[in-house]
């Protein structure tokens, strides 16, 4: 499913509840979704409801401030980010927009202070030094054009309302879905104005709207005509064979649209995950002097643990286990196919590195979203009968089981040894 | 109840902490702390919550029951997340140098009282 498909039914979640409860504060996620999804108005009006009744919800305030300067509202947009840093002096998101509106407005001496408070409270942001010396630098110029234009009857006409003309074009092309003459117009505003990050960022969006509209095409036509059942069944806790199968796709459209090697072969569809028991279950869970056994899981498996894969990795994972704690390992590439696996398990090891790929691939893409990393290097899940460690080995996943007992220093340098050597 | 304080509490005593936030599991943020400033979860709770989401479906899927943490490592920070009833969780961002360990132990000592305020 194409991400504004998703986003859709995000809205429609969202309005669902604000519709049970109009005094949520789910009003906030849903502008920010109207938002992301080039409603600007819709997302205007709802912050602005929204804050009726909630009027100090600053989160409120940033989503409604943004909305307005992507649609070039800036004056409107600096009233709201100045309400929130006076509000919350430390806000750092609230100073950096101020310092971008007013760039965008030429308003030099006040982008000037704005980067300047937002560096006295981090000072090692390199960006926004940058951004600073940018400001300083345009403001420099700007004093020595005014003192040559001392004298001069008139004053050329503000390049501002050409842009903010231009802007209002391209939008509104936009929202037709003449996405070609759009990104046109945005390249050319910005061709004469590179520092513009409004239109830099819709011109962005725009190239990922458009990406997009490709991918869905090639999924009509080549895979499958029927909507993922992933997002039908998103608030179900269990992965279902459609939540893989969809996320495989992805990653196969995605590897065809960047001209990559061909990926694996398809994965079979059997629907077979739902209504599986749990993979692995906890077996051999180390218990201390008084504490009853835990509950032992259906499909517990007394055979010695599966091996596969090259001698060398295998040994790797060998050793792996033999750590404390650890119940078993598996190794697989970016394609989800098992390369090596030291698992007991009942149910299929390729099933299992699908459900690995799925969640390693959706939790990389919030954590892009959150701007804390792109790589991921580690995921460990902590449940109340054991722990799921995954890490990225290069383009590889290394998934790891474990006890609640382990030792996470200890299991940290075991697989530190381990990436060394699969490395 | 003033969450902002008990979250100043957990950030002020780890090394290395740069922010701290009570999320609901619906994305909503409830308040949030930044040491210096590089912490702002307002427009991304909705991340969080996925990933909640998407550790719960995976301890399902293994047979773990239910998620109490979360930990994700990056090439920039380490995130915490431990989750407070089904509802509620909270997470805390680390540098790479910071103390995990005293991490993890801060929040999990903040979780009685920040339930408290939440029941």
């Amino acid at each position: 499913m194409a991400k504004g498909d998703s986003r859709l039914l995000e809205i429609e979640e969202y309005n669902k509840k604000l519709l049970n409860n109009p005094e949520s504060l789910v009003f906030v996620p849903l502008a920010e979704a109207y938002r992301k999804s080039g409603m600007l108005d819709e997302a205007i009006e709802t912050c602005l409801k929204g804050l009726q009744l909630h009027p100090a919800y600053m989160s409120a305030r940033m989503v409604l401030g943004r909305a307005y300067m992507e649609k070039v509202m800036f004056d409107e947009a600096a009233v709201e980010f100045r309400k929130v840093a006076s509000s919350d002096i430390n806000n750092i998101m609230a100073h950096t927009l101020l310092g971008q509106l007013y760039m965008q407005q030429e308003k030099f001496a006040n982008a000037i202070e704005a980067y300047q408070k937002v560096l006295s409270l981090n000072p090692e942001d390199d960006n926004v030094q940058q951004k600073l010396n940018q400001a300083l630098e345009l403001a420099r110029q700007d004093n020595s054009r005014s003192r040559k234009d001392v004298g001069a009857q008139t004053r050329p006409e503000p390049r501002a309302s050409k842009k903010k003309e231009d802007i209002s074009k391209a939008e509104e092309l936009s929202k037709q879905g003449d996405i070609e003459n759009a990104l046109k117009i945005y390249r050319l505003i910005l061709e004469a104005d590179p520092e513009n990050m409004v239109v830099r960022q819709r011109l962005k969006d725009l190239e990922i709207r458009k990406a997009q509209a490709i991918t869905s095409q090639i999924k009509a036509e080549a895979i499958a005509p029927e909507p993922s059942a992933f997002y039908r069944d998103r608030d179900n806790d269990k992965i279902t064979s459609d939540d893989i199968l969809s996320v495989m796709k992805e990653a196969r459209i995605a590897e065809k649209l960047k001209g990559a090697p061909k990926a694996a072969p398809p994965l079979a569809a059997k629907p077979v995950l739902k209504a599986s028991p749990p993979a692995v279950p906890p077996a051999a869970v180390k218990r201390g002097p008084g504490q009853a056994a835990a509950p032992k899981p259906e499909g517990v498996k007394k055979e010695p643990p599966v091996l596969g894969g090259g001698d060398k990795i295998l040994n790797a994972l060998k050793k792996l286990v033999q750590t404390e704690g650890v119940l078993g390992s598996m190794l697989m590439d970016s394609q989800a196919n098992v390369m090596a696996s030291v698992l007991k398990t009942k149910i299929d090891q390729k099933e299992v590195a699908k459900i690995v790929f799925l969640i390693f691939k959706n939790t990389e893409k919030s954590v892009n979203a959150i701007n804390y990393g792109k790589d991921i290097r580690q995921i460990l899940i902590t449940g109340e009968k054991g722990q799921i460690i995954f890490n990225k080995v290069k383009d590889r996943i290394l998934l790891m089981l474990a006890d609640n007992n382990i030792n996470i220093g200890k299991m940290r340098l075991a697989i530190n040894d381990i990436v060394k050597e699969i490395r | 109840m003033d969450f902002k304080a008990i979250l100043n509490e957990i950030i002020s005593n780890v090394e290395g902490a740069i922010g701290a936030g009570l999320l609901g599991t619906d994305g909503i943020v409830i308040d949030q702390v930044s040491l210096k400033g590089t912490f702002d979860i307002s427009d991304v709770g909705a991340e969080y919550a996925t990933i909640i989401k998407n550790a719960k479906k995976a301890s399902e899927s293994f047979g773990l029951g239910k998620t109490g943490e979360i930990m994700i490592t990056t090439e920039k920070a380490t995130m915490i997340m431990m989750t407070i009833g089904n509802d509620f969780f909270v997470a805390i961002a680390l540098n790479l140098d910071g103390n995990l360990g005293r991490g993890r132990l801060e929040v999990k000592k903040a979780i009685p009282k920040l339930e408290q305020g939440l029941t």
